[in-house]
Formats: C-alpha cells, structure tokens, sequence
C-alpha cells in the first residue's frame, strides 16, 4: 500500500472523527490458542504477504504499520485502521473492501474475497494477536540454566587417571580409564591379538587399505619392543592416511558433487574442498584451526597457504557451506533460502558441536539449551554471507604482471599526445563533430540517473585481480585488442588495468523497496546477476531476468523489472568472465578454459532502484553551439594532460571518448604502448577458482514465528547464542557475517562440546562405537556416555596437546585396548556385557563402502594410488533420469573411492550397497548393513569378476614358478595379512583339482573375495 | 540381547535369533533385524538409535485392513479437472480470467482459464464421474475412493515428490514404503520388502524418492528394472549353477576356516546367512518376472496385447505388482512408462499428453484391479494412484497447465477403503482444496491406519527426536474407511 491510503485517510477524516472520534482507543481482547492459530495460520500470512511491505519501518506508508501488528491498532490522526469488533468501522476493511469514498487497498492487487473475509471475521472476533513477543527471544520461563547441568555442557575438567589392580593391561591412560569400569564390572580384559591380526586392523583403520604381505613380513620379523609403534608412525605418515580420514569427515559435511533436484546440476569445485580435507588431515592441521577454516577461512589475515603454489588453502575450507541441495526454480524464493540455511544450520550444528540447531527452527528446543533466538541468530550470519567461485591464486602471481603495466601506462607522453588530439579536433568541421556528439549512446552515458543509488561504487566489495580499484575520470584503458577507451566518470571496469585479469564485484545488500534497477554497463563477455535472498541459481523459468550477459562496449542503460521480488533483500553481482553459476550449465562440469577466457570485461558506473521504468531522468539537451563544445572540449584536454581531471569533467571527457572510438584521433603513441601491454598480458594466468564463502553485508535476521518466513517476529542479533554461551554478552558492531567471531567461540579450548565431540569421533572410528554412540547429539535426546572421565580425559588431552589429531590417533591405537583380541571366548564377560560397552575385548567390524571397493583393488594390484584432483565418474548402471552423468570404466581407472564423483540423483549403487551414506546432513556414524545386494555384488558384478582376473594375472606373473602352495599363500597373504591353515590351503588344492590355469585361479581370487574375511575385520 | 524401544514406542521381549530366523520370515529385513539383534558391532553402528520393530502382523496396533500396497505413482502431476473432479465452471468461462490473484506458480506464465478438453461421464452404481481419459479405469468406479481434496505443501516437482513420498520436501527421509516394511516386515522370503517396478522412468529426485533415510538399508526400495535383468547383478557369471555352486561351496569351507578361527561372531554368521539369501534370489527373482505361464486372458486384461508399446510395458509392470503382492511383498510402487512426452507434466500440449500418459495406464490398472478383485486379493491390497500435485485450471500458454499443490486429486481402492465414494471438494475452479482439504500427511497416516499401524507409534529415533512418516502432523481421515 503506498501513499493512496494517506488519501483514503484524509477523504474519510470526517467520517471517522464523527463516529468515533472521541471514544478511546479499543484494544484487543486476550488471544486464546485458537485465536492464535488463526492469526498466525490465515491473518498474518495476508498481512506479510499485502500489506507489510510498504507498512512497515520507521517511516510507514500512511504512517500505518502492521509491523509489529500491535502498533497497527494505534489511532493515526486520521483514524483507526483496525477497530476490533467492527469491521464496518475498521479504515483498513473499507479499503480492502474496495468500499466507495476510500482508496482501495492494496493498490495494485486485490484481494480475493475469501481473503477479505478471512480479516473480517478477524477484525469481527475483536482482532486477536499473539501476547508481544510470544515466540520470541529466550522465551521466558525458558529452562536455560537448568538444560545446562546435562553433563555435556558442564566444563571439560581433566580427571585424574584412575588407579586399577590388574596393571598389566595399563599401556596409557586410556587402558586406566578402561580397565578401571571393566574391574567395577568385574569384567575380564581379553589378552592381545596375534601381529598378522593387529597389523591388518591398524592398516585398515588408519589409511583404509589392507597392508602388503610385505607390510606384513617386516612387522613379523620386527622383534623389537615398538615394532607396533612404528608401523602406527609409518601409518600416520602415509598419505594415504588423509584420504581414510577425510572420507569419515566429508560424512559430516554432507560432501556430494551435485545440487540433486529435478536436474542435479553440478557443484562447481567441489573436489578442491575434498582435497583440502585429505591435505588437512595429512598435514594435521590443528583441530581448532581447521574449524576456523571451515567457517571463516575466507576472513582470516594470514591464511594458511600451500608452501608451492601458494594457493589459498583456509579459503577452501568454507566449501562446505555450499555442498548441500539446491533446486533451479522456487516458487518462494525465500522459502528455499530458508530451507537451504536450515540445512547449513543442521550441517554446523551436528558437526563441530554435535548439537541438533535445526530443531529450534519452530519452537525452543524441546530438550537442550537451545532457545529459537539461537537459530535465528545463526540464519543472520548465514544469510549476511555469499556463494562464490573464489580466486584462489594468490596476488602475488599477478603482481609483475600488474606493475609492467602500470609502468607501461606511464610510459608516453601525455601532454603531446594532448597536443596532437588538439589538432585532430581543430581539422573536425562543426558538422562533422555535432553529429558524433548527438548520437543516442553519449545520451545513454551523459544522462543522469533517474532513481536512488543503492551504494557508492566504492562501498561494493572486489573479488580477484581485476576490479580492485575503480576507474577514475581521465583514466585510459589499454588493452589488447581494444579499443583506447576514456573514463569519463568513476566506474568499475575490470579492464582498467587489462582485461586479462578477472574480477567479481558485488553490491552491499540492499532490499529491494522499488520496482525497477536501472544500471549503466558496458562490456564484453560480462554478466550480471541479481542474487535475491542469496539465491545463486538464476535461471528460467522464474529467475532468467536476474543474470544476464553484458556485451556491449560503450556504455548503455540497462532496467530489470524487480517488482515480483520487491520486499525482499538482494545484492548485485558483477563478473566479467563466463564462471558458470549452479544451474546453468549441466553436466559434465565444464573444462577450465571454457569458463575463465581471460580476455572478457566489464564495467559498470551507476546502479540505481526507481519506481520508473525509464532509466534517465531526462533526455540530453542539444551539446550547444559548436564554438562552446569546442571551448570545453579543449579546457577537460588541458586539465587531462596535466592529470587533472575530476567528475566536473564527465561531459568533455564523454565526448573526447566519442572521438576516440570514432577513430578520428592519433592513436600514437598508444597502439605501440597496447602492444607492449598485450605481451605483459600474455603472460597473465588464468585464476584458479575454488567453492568457497565470503561475507555480504551483516544483517540480522528475525525470528520466524513456526518456523514460517512469512510470520517475522523479533529480531534474532546475530551471535547472541545460547549454545555459545553468549546468549547475553553485549555484542560489539560486528562489520561482516559475524562468522569470525562464531569460529572463534566454537574452535575455543573452554566450550565444553567442541572437543569432546571430536574426540568421541575419532574413538568411534577406531573402536566402531563412540563414547556417545549418538556422535552427532550430544543432547538430552542423544546417548550418555559410556566412560565419561575417558570422554573427558580425551577432551583435555586432546586441547593439550595443540588439538592434534594424529596425536590422539596415535594415542589410541597405542593403547592396550586398541590391540585386543576379538574373539568372545570369556563366556561370562559377553553375558556380563552383551554389547561390549565396557570394551573387555575388541569389536569385530564390517569394512566400509570405500575400504571394500579400495581393498579389491589393492588386492588385485589395480590400485592407482594418484592423490587429488578432478573426481572420476562413477560406474554407472541401471538408472537413468534427468541429470543422467556419463558413466566411468567399470574399475573406475583403478583410483581410490574417495576420488569417484558423488552426484546425488545417481549414486553409485557398489557403495549404496555397503551403506555408503545419502549425502543430506551430518553422518558421524553410518549404518552397517547386512543386504543380499552386498553379497550379490560380490557373487556377480562385473566389477569383482574384473578384479578377481587382474589378481589372478598378478599372482600369475609374479609368482609364475612358484608352487601351487606358495600361489596360495601370496594370494591368503594379499587378502587376509596372513598365511592359509593348513585346511584352507587343502580346500583350495582340492578346488584346483590339478588345474592351474587363468580360469580356475580367477575363480579362486573371486571365492577369495566372497569370503567373508575379506570384509570384516578381527 | 535386548531392544531397547524409544520413550514412546511399545517395548517387546526381545526375541532369540532362533524366533527371528524361525518367526519373522521377513526375507531382508528379517535378516537386518537378525543382525541389529547380533549384538555385535551393527546395533552401537546403525544411524538409527533405539529401533523398534512392529514384528509380523502379530504385533499391529489395531488389526489391519490390507496387507498391501500399491502404489500407482503418476509422475508429474496429473490434472484433476480433467480425469476425476469435473468442473463446468471451466466450461462456463473458457477464455476468461480467474476472478481471484493467482498464487505464484513454477513458470508464472498464467494465461485464461482452460475447459477441459474431456468429456466426464457417470459410472457404475455409484456413479462416479470419470472423465474419457479413463474409459477403462471407469468400468471399475464402484471400486474407486475418490479423494478430491488433495494438498501439497510444495510446487516443485522434486520437493513435492520427496513430500509424497516420505513426508518431508528435503531429501534424505524414509520413504513411506520403507516406513511401511520397516513397521511390519515382509511376508516374502526371498524377495525384498519394498519393490520399485521403474516403468523406465525414474522421477524428479532420483532414487531418494525410494530411499530408506535414517532407516537401515535394507528397507529401501529395491528398483526392478524391466526385461530380464530386473535388478543389477542378479545373474550369475560362471557357466552353469553346478559351478556356481563349486565356487560357494569353497566360499563356505573357508567362512567355516574362518568362524573357527575367530569364534563364533553373530555379525558374520548373519552374512554368511545372507550370503545363502543372494544365492537363492538369482532363482526366485526370474521364476518372479517369468509371465510366460499367465493365462492369455489375464495378459488381455492388463493389456499386454495393446499395440501401443507403453501400454504394454505399464502392463507387464501391473502384471508384476499382482504376482508381488502374492508372494507376500508388502509395498510396490509402479513408476510411469515414457511415453514421448514429459511424464505428467503438461505444461504445454496438454491434449496429447495426457491421452498418451492415460493410454499408456488404463487399461493396466483396470486390469490390475480387476484381477486382484477375482483373486480375493483386492481387500487385502490397498491400491493408490495419484501424483505428486495436480494442475491449475488456467491455461499455461494455450494447452496447457502449471503446478497445483493447492487441490488435487487421487484415489484409492481395495484395502478396506470405502468405494464408489468421492471425498472432498476443491472450488469451484478445481483450483483450492476447500471441503475435506486433506494433507499428505493425512494420507500417510491412514494408508498406515489401513495396514493396522498408528503412524504416531511407529517411530524411529534419529538426531535427537523421535521420527516419524507424519512428522508431527497428520490425521486418519476415517471417512475414507469402508
């Protein structure tokens, strides 16, 4: 509603005063439940969605705001909108009753009559609202204090190591925390496993690979008392060791190479996320610094950097933010903004504090310290922060580059050249120059903006080499094959050093409160998006208007229609290369040089919101009489030669443009100078891109009554958050997303989950339960743990020594426990404790999905042990659908799992098979399944049968004079890290029947494989 | 051993591998649950804490109507008012505008309202209104339960296919027939609880549509494909089933090596057990898909004698839904065989669409009802067909129409359902659900009241709450009930 209703107000003042003028203002009635339901079910939704865009804020339209509701019921000086009990009597049911003698309301669209009898019978039953501030804040009476004295939100304190009888089994402090509940069990310990046994466990556990019969050998004839400890420090060193390890925390962080949805579309980069994990994990990098990477590695003043390329490695890190679903066309675009950081939330949530946030999304927390604020509050952070294919190359690669060419910009001699342009205008006749002056485009670039500029062109934000200072007037752009351009007005040009280098500029944030964007570009190869509610995948049908392709060399106008997304908030994208953004482009994801070509710009000098749909305020005056044009023509060139120009010179400067691009000035010296420029240019790499976060402008978001963005309750500030502990710390003016201040606060020694739910991760992957067997909640609905002082221990120790996880791996595979037996021989230690809690002897264990398919290949000698890069294409069969990839080689070119795609529409179905997870949120444990599909895949896949004939080429060649029994023993040795009894190898004889051919001894590998052996651990 | 049963959920004695092996019977789960009770590392493993398993039909929580499902799934949303919710105000103002805004649609390219393009007639006793697209279907009215008040909660196909599917718009869920095998099981030995019939195409979501969440493996659907080689690496590659055999038996003396060697261990002895499972499939799976012995009336019924080739591939897959039920499957769904077109979805050329999609289905649903009917099976197997919105009754260009979620229309028969009856009204544009609006909520919970399951009780709990199909909505609609 605009400012018809002031008039509506002022036509019925007589009206209004005269009934009820005098009477005091009605409230309304105290809301019962169902009242509520139905405000907040039928009446809210019409108000948010019709009203409260132009009634609401400091300056209301009418001076009536519906936002808070409650002020809606004040008297203006008009009247009352809402006057409870009588509709007939309400300004604002008139109005959208469309009665006579009022303006209608809204203006532009009316409402269906259902709809206004749905606010007559509100306004009817005494227009009940919800008590102020129902749902909002810490709601009082909110059990916060006391949700906290649950165990895993008391203070990490390092207990002391319990002493124990039997100190035998005592290897460190974890056996004495151990061994201390098996004697208070009166549970027995079971003796240590056997060397082939232990070393294939640790093998497995620790780089995901079985160990070579070499390994295995020189561990055996080992005799020195760490022969076990060196084989854990050569584990720990393998690289192989950050690919297993990664692999347990991309579970978490939902990792998947595709946005599912109808089309699933590629995630751009994904895979450099991957590789910074397995980079991490096998550098070990600090527990806490890694968190601060995750969520702010693109804020940090000293990144970390890859020692060789100098990439930068924190920035990496924040990938994860965007690995989750995406879908290509919403209906309610914030709707899906809501659902996609509902899903960042619960990402977050689970897994640096294995704390369920998302459950606050409607209500408090039904269970834990977690009030609805808490949610709201993180949906600030999240939404003040931005999508982008970040440049990873560091400045220093363009550095040279830059410099040579700013000398060779300096390099000519202005003032002649100033000199010889005077004469090229004083051989112009006056027709001549009037004609060039009067074509339509110096219109488009001489205008004046017809509209409220959203923010100065030096408040938006640079991204890359390019844009990282803005054109001034005066200015030349020099560079291959372009024209010399002059910079009549500040701008932002991507070009203005060479259009080699690339850029991203982005807008502050700014709500869209008109109905048209007009903005001033040129370019060549450039786009622009208008990201609304941070909703990236502009494409049609719905959002095609929002990106589009600039390629148009001098400056013109542009207007978009922003009406259907008016009231909410956006910021504008510039790029000036073709970086695809999700969901334009679908598979395969497109090679590098496709989408960084290097020689595109963009630039762009005005960006403003209007309610016209005419860009310039008015059309340009004739230029004058050619004697004044001249006069001020050669004024701008005497100022320009002595480098003096400003903004005041944006018409002489416009116009000597004009004569530049019409060729009809001496172009010496700079054709020479753009031809040195064009060598430097040469030389300029393209940037290597990466998936990562940056920070729009801070915004706090408000609480959504139920969960539902169309009911906005109070505002949620930003890191005022209960399960932070800083629910009541004043904040100070956060700049950004406030997602600096965030890490810092999680990656802290003194919150009590951080590291105690990482520590509990990584005992989960070692012993198969954690500690918390729920590894993702550690809230009152999730487990209790079974040996806290052990939790607590770990917690402290782990902090202490620097948040190292290869120290606390090491420290638990060291263990007495870790080198346990499995076997349940102790009859009354398995009816004393069934399910093992107490550990009184080691679990046996499944192999994962990744150790399955990676030992087959490691097995069979097929391994490609190449580290990083592009993922490979998944084997493929049986499926078909929309998004359809193309599918890879059967052995997928023999690299580890970790390296195949995940695209999630069209899973790999050998991994689905062995429980590999649905990439949809945080999965600290996986299921462990026991399914026919499990066994028929071994029984018959084609791929098992290949592998089966590649290790029996192996053993063929390899061990081709060898005996059948030595043949035996390579292949029991290769598989199982050990020898064949006496009976296996008898049975193996019996099978070969005398035979000793390719045929038989494959069948052999593959009943090696289907052995159940091969995928259990002991 | 013991299970230990959320706050909320029944807890029973637990039971001895000896009764699970002996009683359940579930074919795959049987054998997760087998595992689950193992006590060996799969129970502290499983992403689902505290399972609670219904067990058999003995452990219903009122007894059951059908024992069955299948689902008729209409990818991409067929139109209401132009199979079973005439609306002669269409007729009455072909061409104008709707006199109401319109809600923001997929493509917002709304144009005037659109009559349908098919004449309704009344059928069978109770009359039931069906439109041509549905000649055959009609013969069966008085089986039919209309429910004309569906809503969806979204417009997009995928989230609405999720939503459908396992009550929630995001991927990741259970799908409702995995809640449905996971809460009673499965009667069939040999053959998965929950069975997929893909008709070739695979909606909009992919296969999470028939993924089993937070729920172990084992009560996802199991996508058959058509043809011989229904489901991936059914077929074994040695020569015959005599070397097969050879190869299993050394597999099965190294296993016993083994257990020697590592004693008993529940975990791996459930695998060998599964093992054995794998082996027989490669049999019961072709002697399944193996029509050849149908009588050629009942191939005639379902169509398979069509000359349009969709027809027949719906058809085979009908054919196959009723031989499921009978070797005691408990949830089939039937996905949409290609018809050239774009599934349901007619956002434009909405005349041949939908003739093409409905040629492709009538006469094999009719069929399928029709047969279970003559069999006695029909009471006991609820049928649904729907899909996952409908369509709006303004034109998107000229022939065709956008997403609805707002009023739609589907329909259930058999399983205890009243039939020959029409639930629900949408206005009368066909655009808003406003008599009986019925959530797909509602729909979960009383397709699982039909099976005897109170969709509150069968819980699972899974990141700190108690999860359930209906989230924590949803009512029995028990007018729907016969």
């Amino acid at each position: 509603m605009k400012s018809v209703l002031i008039v509506a107000f002022c036509i019925t003042i007589p009206c209004a005063m005269s009934a009820f003028g005098q009477q005091a203002v009605k409230t309304p009635p105290v809301a019962t439940p169902a009242d509520i339901e139905q405000f907040e079910k039928k009446v809210r939704p019409l108000l948010v969605d019709n009203c409260v865009a132009c009634h609401s804020g400091d300056h209301p339209q009418g001076g009536l705001r519906f936002d808070p509701i409650d002020a809606a019921f004040k008297r203006g000086a008009h009247g009352s909108a809402l006057v409870p009990g009588d509709p007939d009597k309400s300004l604002m049911i008139q109005a959208v009753r469309r009665a006579r003698g009022i303006a209608a309301m809204p203006p532009s669209n009316h409402l269906s009559p259902e709809q206004v009898a749905i606010l007559t019978d509100w306004v009817q039953r005494g227009a009940p609202i919800p008590a102020k501030k129902s749902a909002t804040v810490v709601t009082k009476g909110f059990p916060l204090a006391q949700r906290r004295q649950f165990w895993s939100y008391r203070p990490v304190l390092r207990p002391v190591v319990p002493v124990v009888k039997n100190r035998q089994v005592i290897f460190n402090p974890i056996d004495a925390f151990l061994q201390a509940k098996r004697e208070a069990n009166g549970l027995t310990v079971a003796p240590p496993t056997d060397k082939n046994t232990l070393i294939r466990r640790v093998t497995y556990d620790l780089t995901g690979l079985p160990p070579t019969p070499q390994e295995v050998n020189t561990f055996l004839a080992d005799k020195s008392p760490n022969a076990y400890e060196k084989v854990v420090d050569r584990l720990l060193a393998s690289p192989h060791y950050g690919e297993r390890w990664a692999r347990h925390w991309l579970d978490l962080t939902r990792y998947a190479e595709s946005l599912g949805h109808e089309f699933d579309f590629s995630i751009f980069n994904a895979h450099h996320y991957r590789d910074y994990v397995i980079r991490s994990f096998n550098a070990d990098v600090p527990y806490d610094q890694f968190i601060r990477e995750h969520l702010a590695g693109d804020l940090m003043s000293s990144p970390r950097r890859d020692p060789t390329s100098g990439v930068n490695e924190s920035l990496l890190a924040t990938g994860f933010f965007f690995l989750g679903e995406g879908k290509h066309s919403p209906v309610d675009v914030r709707q899906e903004q809501s659902d996609r950081i509902d899903n960042q939330i619960d990402v977050l949530g689970k897994t640096f504090l294995a704390q369920t946030l998302a459950c606050a999304r409607c209500h408090d927390h039904k269970f834990d310290p977690i009030p609805t604020r808490d949610y709201y509050a993180l949906y600030g952070i999240l939404k003040s922060s931005r999508y982008q294919q970040a440049f990873t190359t560091p400045d220093s690669v363009f550095k040279v580059a830059k410099e040579a060419i700013s000398e060779q910009k300096r390099s000519y001699d202005r003032v002649a050249l100033a000199a010889r342009w005077r004469d090229n205008l004083a051989s112009l006749d006056d027709t001549q120059l009037l004609k060039i002056l009067q074509d339509p485009k110096v219109n488009d670039a001489l205008s004046k903006a017809n509209g409220t500029p959203i923010a100065p062109l030096t408040k938006w934000v640079p991204s890359g080499p390019a844009f990282t200072s803005l054109s001034a007037p005066g200015d030349l752009i020099l560079s291959e094959s372009m024209l010399p351009a002059l910079i009549a007005r500040p701008a932002a040009n991507s070009a203005r050093l060479s259009r080699a280098f690339q850029g991203v500029l982005r807008s502050p944030t700014f709500t869209i409160d008109k109905d048209f964007l007009h903005l001033r570009l040129a370019g060549q190869g450039g786009r622009i998006s208008i990201v609304v509610d941070n909703f990236m995948m502009i494409r049609d049908p719905l959002y095609g208007v929002l990106g589009q392709g600039v390629d148009n060399p001098s400056l013109q106008w542009r207007t978009i229609d922003l009406k259907t997304w008016k009231g909410h908030e956006a910021y504008i994208e510039l790029a000036d290369s073709s970086v695809p953004i999700p969901g334009t482009v679908d598979y395969p994801v497109l090679p590098k040089e496709a989408y960084q070509p290097g020689n595109t710009w963009i630039s762009l000098t005005d960006a403003v919101l209007s309610d016209t749909a005419n860009p310039a305020a008015r059309p340009l005056d004739h230029p004058g009489a050619p004697s004044d044009i001249r006069k001020i023509l050669t004024e701008t060139l005497d100022r320009w030669a002595q480098d003096r120009t400003t903004s005041m010179d944006v018409t002489g400067l416009t116009w000597w443009n004009e004569l530049l691009q019409a060729r009809l000035l001496n172009l010496s010296p700079l054709t020479e100078v753009t031809a040195r420029i064009a060598k430097i240019e040469a030389s300029i790499p393209a940037p290597e891109r990466a998936l990562a976060i940056c920070d729009g402008t801070g915004r706090d978001e408000r609480i959504f009554v139920r969960g539902s963005h169309k009911t906005p309750g109070d505002v949620a500030p930003r890191l005022q958050l209960a399960s932070l502990f800083t629910e009541a710390a004043p904040m100070p003016a956060i700049a950004g997303s406030g997602r600096r201040e965030l890490a810092e606060r999680i990656a802290s020694p003194t919150h009590p989950l951080t590291a105690r739910v990482m520590v509990n991760r990584l005992w989960k992957h070692h012993f198969g339960t954690g500690i918390v067997a729920s590894t993702d909640d550690f809230g009152h609905m999730g487990e209790k743990p079974s040996h806290p002082e052990l939790l607590d221990w770990l917690a402290s120790e782990f902090v202490g020594q620097g948040w190292s996880l290869k120290k606390m791996n090491r420290l638990i595979v060291l263990s007495n426990a870790y080198r346990m037996k499995s076997a349940a021989t102790d009859v009354a230690a398995e009816k004393k404790d069934p399910r093992n809690i107490y550990l009184h002897r080691m679990p046996v264990r499944r192999l994962e999905a990744e150790q399955v398919r990676d030992g087959l290949l490691a097995v069979s000698g097929r391994l490609d042990s190449t580290l990083y890069g592009p993922s490979v294409h998944p084997y493929l069969m049986g499926q078909d659908g929309r998004g359809y990839p193309p599918t890879g080689s059967l052995d997928g070119d023999g690299r580890r799992t970790i390296y195949q795609e995940v695209r999630r529409n069209f899973p790999s179905l050998f991994l689905m098979a062995f429980d590999f997870p649905t990439p949809f949120t945080t999965i600290g444990r996986r299921t462990v399944s026991n399914v026919p599909a499990q066994s028929l895949t071994l029984m018959n896949s084609d791929f098992v049968w290949q592998q089966s004939e590649v290790w029996a080429d192996r053993m063929l060649k390899t061990q081709k004079d060898a005996s059948i029994e030595t043949k035996i023993r390579f292949l029991y040795e290769t598989a199982f890290a050990r020898p064949p009894s006496i009976a296996e190898r008898d049975a193996i004889q019996a099978y070969l029947n005398g035979k000793n051919d390719r045929t038989t001894w494959t069948e052999i590998c593959h009943a090696l494989y289907n052995a159940k052996e091969f995928i259990y651990v002991f | 051993m013991h299970i230990e049963g959320p706050p909320c959920g029944r807890v029973r004695r637990p039971l001895t591998r000896r009764e699970m092996l002996a009683s359940c019977a579930n074919g795959f789960g049987g054998l997760a649950m087998l595992s689950l009770l193992a006590g060996e590392s799969q129970a502290s493993d499983s992403g689902a804490e505290g399972r609670k398993v219904i067990h058999g039909l003995s452990g219903l929580h009122h007894p059951a109507r059908a024992k069955a499902v299948i689902f008729l799934y209409m990818d991409g949303g067929p139109s209401q008012m132009d199979t079973f919710d005439p609306k002669t105000r269409l007729d009455r103002d072909n061409g104008k505008p709707l006199p109401f805004p319109v809600p923001a649609t997929q493509f917002n390219s709304n144009g005037t309202i659109l009559k349908s393009p098919w004449e309704f007639k009344q059928y069978g006793q109770s009359g039931l209104p069906v439109s041509s697209l549905f000649p055959e279907v009609a013969t069966c009215a008085d089986d039919l339960c209309v429910i004309r008040s569906m809503t969806s909660n979204f417009s997009e196909h995928t989230n609405a296919n999720y939503f459908l599917h396992t009550g929630s718009g995001q991927q990741g869920r259970p799908s409702m027939g995995a809640w449905t095998t996971y809460g009673l099981g499965s009667e069939s030995q040999d053959l998965p609880g929950f069975v997929v019939l893909s008709g070739g195409l695979i909606p909009p979501g992919g296969a999470d549509c028939f993924g089993s969440g937070f729920l172990p493996p084992d009560y996802q659907g199991s996508v058959f494909r058509q043809g011989a080689k229904p489901i991936p690496n059914l077929e074994r590659r040695e020569p015959t089933e005599a070397e097969q055999q050879r190869q299993l038996a050394l597999v099965r003396q190294l296993d016993r090596s083994l257990m020697g060697r590592v004693g008993a261990t529940p975990a791996v002895e459930s695998a060998i057990a599964n093992h054995e499972l794998a082996f027989r499939m490669q049999r019961t799976v072709p002697e399944l898909t193996d029509i050849s012995k149908e009588s050629e009336a009942t191939k005639r019924l379902y169509g398979l004698d069509s000359d349009y080739a969709p027809t027949r591939n719906y058809g085979t897959q009908c054919l196959l839904a009723r031989r499921l039920v009978e070797r005691g499957v408990r949830f089939i769904e039937l996905t949409c065989p290609p018809t050239g077109g774009d599934r349901w979805d007619q956002h434009g050329n909405l005349k041949v669409g939908h003739e093409n999609n409905a040629r492709a289905v009538d006469k094999p649903i009719a069929g399928l009802l029709k047969d279970l009917k003559s069999r006695g099976l029909l009471d006991s197997t609820l049928v649904l067909w729907g899909g996952e919105f409908g369509r709006t009754p303004m034109a998107q260009g000229t022939d065709g129409r956008d997403h609805n979620p707002f009023g739609f229309t589907m329909w259930m028969a058999g399983g205890g359902v009243k039939a020959g009856s029409v639930y629900g009204a949408t206005d009368e544009f066909g655009y808003y659900a406003v008599e009986g609006k019925m959530e797909m909520y509602d729909l979960h919970a009383t397709m699982l009241h039909l099976l005897g399951v109170d969709h509150k009780r069968l819980t699972v709990r899974f990141g700190g709450r108690d999860m359930r199909l209906t989230d924590v909505h949803g009512n029995v609609i028990h007018e729907l009930v016969g």
